[in-house]
C-alpha cells in the first residue's frame, strides 16, 4: 500500500541543514493502523507529510498504491492527494470562513449528491449537528479536530495519514478521534498517526519508533476490537 | 465542492472588516487617481484661459508698413484686402501656428475737436473644432464702446449719440480704466470703421494668439514668418516677445506639472494597490497550502485569489471613479473658478479604472499565489 525506502529529507538553516529523516525504510499494507511515536524533532511530521505528498524528500523513494507522487507533475498530485489521502493535522488548518458544514464540503473532490449525503452522516455521526453553522473560531479544539476528522472521512480515501490528532485535545475527544480512525481502518482503510503520546497504542497494529530521523524499531501490535461509535 | 464564487463572497464576507479596508484602500487610489486627472487638467485649462486672458500677442500687419512709424502711432498706415482674414484661416495649418485671428481697423481721427483712436473690430475667428469663445468686443454695427479717458472728455454715458466725421453711433458701453492707449480709444465694428475712414474692405492689422507657446530661446518668431510667408506673403507678423514668452513658460509649466502628476499619481496608485494584493495573498498563505494539501487544483486556487483581487478592482474602480469625479466637481471650480464649467466628468476615466484596477490587483496577487502554489503545501503550511 505505502512504501518509502531510503528517505532523506533535510531542512536548511542559515548556518547549516538539520536532517528531518535519515535513510528511512518503511513498508505499510492495506489496512494497518500504524502508529509513528517518539520524541519531538525526530522526523514524525516529516515522514507523513512525505508519505502525502506534501514534502518532496531529498532522496529515496515513496510509493502509494504503486505510484510515485513525486513523479507526477504538480496537478497529478494535487489529484493524487484529493483522491487518495485524507489528512488530519495537529492545528486542525480549517479554511476560517467556512462554517463546518463547508469546511468538511471544502474536503470533497466532487459535490454528488452521495458525497453530500456522506457529509451529513459525518456531522452526525461526530456529534457535530448542532454546529454545523459554526464557524472554527467558536467552536472548542474537540469540535475543530472532529471537523478535521469529518472532512478527511467524508471522502472515503484509502488512507489517512494522521499527525497528532489529539495533541490538542481532552481524552474525551481523543477516544472519539482514535474510534473513528479505527472504525475506518476496520472498513478497509490504512492508518498511519504520528504521535508522541501512548493514547493510540491499543488500536495500532504496528508502533514504529523514530530518533532522530531514523527508525530505531517496528513493532506489531495487537489492536482491540472495534467499539461502536 | 464549493465555486470559487461562492468561496470569494464567503470570504469577503467573514472578513468582512479587512474587505472594507482593501476596498477602500483600493478605492482611494483609484479616486486619487481620478481627482488628479481632473484636476490638473482643470489646471492646464485654467492656465491657458488665463494666458489667454493676457490678450493677444501676435499683430500681423501689411509688409510694406514703416516700422519706425507703426511704433510711433501704434498702428499701420497701410492696409489688407479684409478677406485676409479669412484667407489666412482657411490656409492649411494657419491654426497650428495662429488662432483667435481678429481683423481690424485703426486710425487716429479728430472727435468733439480733439485726437481720439479708432478702432474698428470685426469677428474673430478661431480654430475649428476647438469651441473656444472669441476674444475681444464683438460690436454691432452703429454701437461703439467708449474708453475710459475718452468717455471722461465726452462725458459719454451708454445711450449717448455720437456723430463720429458724419456717421450716427450710439454709445453701448463706457470701458473701464486699461491704463493704456485703449482708454484714449473709440471701438467700433469693422463696417463703421471702413466707412468712418473712407477704407471700405480694408483692414491695418490681424490680431492673434501664437499657438507655438515655444519660449524666447526655442525661437518661435522664425516659425511664425515661415507659416505667415505661405499663407499671407502680403503681411508680417511682430510678436510682442514679453507678453507671448510670459504666457508659453506658463503652460509649458503647467503641461510639465500634468505630464508629472498624472504618471507620478498612476505609479502610487498601481504600487498601493499591488502592495494590497500582495499583503491580502501572503496574509492567506496557510490557507492557501491547505486547499493544496486537501488536493484542490492550482487553477482553482488561482481562481479563489485573482477572483478576490479582481472583484474588489472592480468595485474599487467603479466607487473610485464616482468619488474621484465628486470630489473634483465639488472642490475643482473653488480651486479654477475662471474655467469652473469646463470642469466636468471624464468618462473615458471609467473604462481604464475598470481595466486597471483589476489588472493591477489580479497581476500582483498572481506571482505571489504562484509562487505559493508551486511550494510544497508543508512550506506553505508552515510558513507562519
Amino acid at each position: 500500500m505505502i512504501s518509502c525506502s531510503h528517505l532523506t529529507r533535510q531542512f536548511a538553516t542559515r548556518s547549516n541543514a538539520v536532517a528531518g529523516l535519515v535513510d528511512v525504510s518503511l513498508d505499510i499494507d492495506r489496512g494497518e493502523f500504524v502508529v509513528v511515536q517518539g520524541p519531538s524533532g525526530c522526523g514524525k511530521s516529516t515522514l507523513l507529510l512525505s508519505l502525502a505528498g506534501m514534502l518532496r524528500p531529498n532522496s529515496g523513494t515513496i510509493t502509494v498504491d504503486g505510484v510515485n507522487p513525486y513523479s507526477l507533475s504538480a496537478a497529478e498530485r494535487s489529484q493524487f492527494r484529493a483522491r487518495s489521502i485524507g489528512f488530519v493535522f495537529q492545528l486542525f488548518h480549517l479554511v476560517p470562513y467556512l462554517d463546518v458544514r463547508h469546511n468538511i464540503l471544502a474536503g470533497l473532490p466532487s459535490a454528488s449528491p452521495e458525497a453530500v449525503a456522506r457529509v451529513e452522516t459525518w456531522i452526525r455521526d461526530l456529534g457535530l449537528s448542532d454546529r454545523q453553522d459554526a464557524f472554527p473560531t467558536t467552536l472548542s479544539a474537540g469540535e475543530r479536530q472532529r471537523v478535521a476528522l469529518a472532512r478527511a472521512l467524508a471522502k472515503q480515501p484509502p488512507i489517512i495519514l494522521a499527525d497528532e490528532p489529539t495533541g490538542s485535545l481532552d481524552p474525551a475527544n481523543s477516544a472519539i478521534v482514535f474510534n473513528q480512525l479505527n472504525a475506518f481502518r476496520h472498513a478497509g482503510g490504512t492508518v498511519v498517526v504520528v504521535t508522541h503520546g501512548h493514547e493510540a497504542h491499543p488500536f495500532a497494529t504496528r508502533i514504529v519508533q523514530l530518533e532522530a530521523g531514523r527508525i530505531v524499531s517496528s513493532l506489531s501490535s495487537t489492536p482491540k476490537p472495534l467499539i461502536a461509535s | 465542492m464549493i465555486s470559487p464564487v461562492s468561496l470569494i463572497l464567503r470570504e469577503l464576507r467573514h472578513h468582512r472588516f479587512n474587505a472594507g479596508l482593501a476596498l477602500f484602500a483600493l478605492t482611494a487610489a483609484v479616486a486619487l487617481l481620478v481627482v488628479v486627472r481632473l484636476l490638473t487638467t482643470a489646471a492646464e485649462r485654467e492656465t491657458r484661459r488665463v494666458v489667454r486672458d493676457l490678450g493677444f500677442n501676435l499683430r500681423i500687419i501689411p509688409r510694406d508698413t514703416d516700422p519706425e512709424q507703426f511704433f510711433l502711432t501704434g498702428y499701420s498706415s497701410g492696409t489688407l484686402p479684409a478677406d485676409s482674414v479669412q484667407r489666412l484661416a482657411a490656409g492649411a495649418g494657419a491654426f497650428l501656428s495662429f488662432n483667435h485671428l481678429t481683423p481690424s481697423l485703426e486710425r487716429r481721427i479728430q472727435l468733439e475737436g480733439r485726437e481720439a483712436l479708432l478702432t474698428g473690430l470685426g469677428r474673430a475667428v478661431v480654430g475649428p473644432g476647438e469651441g473656444k469663445q472669441p476674444m475681444g468686443f464683438n460690436i454691432p454695427d452703429g454701437k461703439a464702446y467708449v474708453g475710459h479717458v475718452l468717455a471722461q472728455r465726452l462725458q459719454a454715458k451708454p445711450g449717448l449719440a455720437l456723430n463720429v466725421q458724419g456717421r450716427a453711433l450710439t454709445v453701448e458701453r463706457v470701458l473701464v480704466e486699461a491704463g493704456t492707449d485703449d482708454d484714449i480709444r473709440l471701438f467700433t465694428s469693422l463696417g463703421d470703421a471702413q466707412a468712418i475712414l473712407g477704407l471700405p474692405d480694408r483692414i491695418s492689422e490681424i490680431k492673434a494668439i501664437d499657438c507655438l507657446c515655444l519660449t524666447a530661446d526655442q525661437d518661435p518668431l522664425t516659425q511664425l514668418r515661415q507659416a505667415l510667408e505661405k499663407l499671407l506673403p502680403e503681411s508680417r507678423v511682430i510678436q510682442m516677445r514679453t507678453m507671448a514668452d510670459a504666457r508659453a513658460r506658463q503652460r509649458q509649466a503647467a503641461e510639465r506639472v500634468a505630464a508629472f502628476a498624472v504618471p507620478l499619481t498612476l505609479l502610487v496608485a498601481a504600487a498601493w494597490t499591488c502592495t494590497l494584493a500582495i499583503l491580502n495573498v501572503r496574509n492567506r498563505r496557510q490557507e492557501l497550502g491547505l486547499w493544496r494539501a486537501l488536493g484542490t487544483s492550482s487553477t482553482r486556487i488561482a481562481s479563489l485569489f485573482l477572483g478576490k483581487a479582481i472583484l474588489l478592482g472592480l468595485v474599487a474602480a467603479l466607487l473610485g471613479y464616482l468619488a474621484g469625479t465628486g470630489i473634483a466637481l465639488s472642490f475643482g471650480p473653488r480651486l479654477f473658478p475662471v474655467t469652473a464649467a469646463g470642469i466636468q466628468p471624464e468618462h473615458l476615466l471609467l473604462p481604464w479604472a475598470l481595466l486597471l484596477a483589476p489588472g493591477f490587483a489580479a497581476l500582483a496577487s498572481f506571482l505571489p499565489a504562484m509562487i505559493a502554489v508551486t511550494q510544497d503545501p508543508a512550506e506553505t503550511l508552515r510558513a507562519d
